[in-house]
């Protein structure tokens, strides 16, 4: 009886644990971390600079960037910028950076930036995770 | 206790045991499911808000016009002219919105004033302070003129205006330190100031800094709109003809006060002042975002 209410218990409290475990709140928090992320690269003039960097230096740029990120956060940056007119529009360079190793559960967000003067539309991609 | 007693006892019990854990874990189950829902909700909302604020920042960005709204003032950043195409501009970004960066679960629209569904690049070049029908706006977004336009009857509503134009391509010509100077830059003609019966009062500051950094406000600050004064700011460069022409009123064609640049290229800074705190803005256009699973929507001006 003793050893049945035991086994019964214990597996009341593993079930517990393993729904508290996949609770979904952290996907709202990383995406709210990923859209914060982004914004500030573009209002910061960041995302900007990248589409007048050599190759090397967006690369770099986006890394410094990367590191700026709390230790457990794992990211995936995709920058691509196009030239963009009326009749086309043609990807012209595009950069990607990791940080950390690319888990299946990753949340992704997405911003849009623009330098009209040049003629150019530009597109960021992040995922990000829990490392 | 009989061994059957026990039996019993120890079967009641583990009935009610399983009953309590199936029990128990559907209302982990359900409480999961409102989570996500809850969850997913949230993330919908919030995506709304940040394409909203992103694709907003943009608009702002391509038009190069801010604008501010204060208790009882309207504050308007701005460049002119404008380097490139505007309106083509606009229909480009609105191409690569749709094509690269909304997914099939996202939506967005433009409204116009008037309520109706309309096209980016089809914005109107003219902001309405309303319900007085104060007009901040350009001929179109080449932006070479820039005006403030009232009828009559609403002039009233404007106590005045502070302007700020930081000249990015010329410099004073004329004599910026000493008005008193042959060749002062505050040269009107005609000129109509405040007298003892001037029926429409505007009140302006009118400031310019050139490209050197030198600064000069014009020392006539009290206009009779109800007829016209113009000035021609004397600036220069070495390549070609730069001028400022500043036309202050007349009323009788709506102009509060109207700036055509030839050749000069400026950052401007336009604060209207009002009487009231009762107005509202009619802003280039308002950007619907939808989230298209939840059928939910946001909708703001920009």
């Amino acid at each position: 009886m003793d050893v049945l209410a035991a086994v019964l218990l214990l597996i009341i409290f593993l079930t517990m644990i393993s729904f508290e475990l996949n609770m979904p709140h952290e996907t709202t928090w990383l995406a709210k971390l990923g859209e914060d992320y982004l914004a500030v690269m573009d209002k910061g003039g960041v995302l900007l600079n990248i589409t007048e960097q050599d190759d090397s230096t967006a690369l770099a740029t986006l890394q410094t960037y990367l590191n700026k990120l709390p230790g457990n956060i794992g990211a995936n940056i995709t920058v691509k910028i196009y030239t963009c007119s009326t009749d086309t529009t043609n990807l012209k360079k595009d950069f990607n950076k990791i940080k950390g190793a690319v888990v299946f559960d990753r949340v992704t967000v997405r911003r849009v930036f623009t330098d009209p003067k040049d003629s150019e539309c530009g597109l960021v991609i992040l995922e990000v995770w829990y490392d | 206790m009989t061994k059957a007693r026990r039996g019993y006892l120890f079967a009641i019990t583990t009935v009610f045991m399983l009953v309590s854990l199936v029990l128990l874990l559907q209302s982990f189950n359900m409480r999961q499911l409102s989570t996500k829902e809850d969850v997913s909700q949230t993330l919908a909302g919030n995506r709304m808000t940040y394409v909203w604020e992103d694709i907003g920042e943009d608009v702002v960005w391509i038009t190069e016009l801010g604008i501010t709204v204060g208790d009882q003032n309207v504050t308007f950043t701005d460049a002119l002219p404008a380097e490139y195409d505007i309106g083509e501009f606009l229909e480009i970004y609105s191409n690569f919105l749709d094509n690269y960066y909304l997914t099939p679960d996202f939506d967005i629209k433009f409204i116009a004033p008037d309520g109706t569904e309309m096209d980016l690049k089809d914005i109107e070049s003219q902001i309405k302070i309303l319900p007085y029908n104060i007009e901040y706006g350009y001929p179109d977004f080449g932006k070479r003129e820039l005006w403030v336009m009232v009828q009559e009857e609403n002039a009233s509503v404007i106590i005045g205006m502070n302007m700020h134009y930081t000249l990015k391509n010329a410099y004073f010509k004329c004599n910026y330190t000493d008005p008193d100077a042959a060749d002062a830059c505050n040269k009107w003609a005609p000129l109509a100031e405040c007298g003892p019966g001037t029926v429409h009062r505007f009140y302006l500051n009118l400031s310019f800094t050139d490209a050197n950094g030198n600064y000069y406000m014009f020392p006539e600050h009290c206009f009779d709109i109800g007829t016209k004064s113009t000035a021609n700011l004397d600036v220069s460069n070495a390549s070609a003809n730069y001028g400022i022409k500043i036309e202050v009123g007349p009323l009788s064609k709506q102009i509060v006060i109207k700036v055509s640049l030839l050749n000069t290229e400026v950052d401007t800074l336009t604060s209207i002042l009002l009487n009231t705190t009762e107005f509202y803005i009619n802003y280039l256009t308002k950007l619907k975002t939808i989230d298209l699973n939840y059928n939910t929507s946001r909708i703001d001006e920009i």
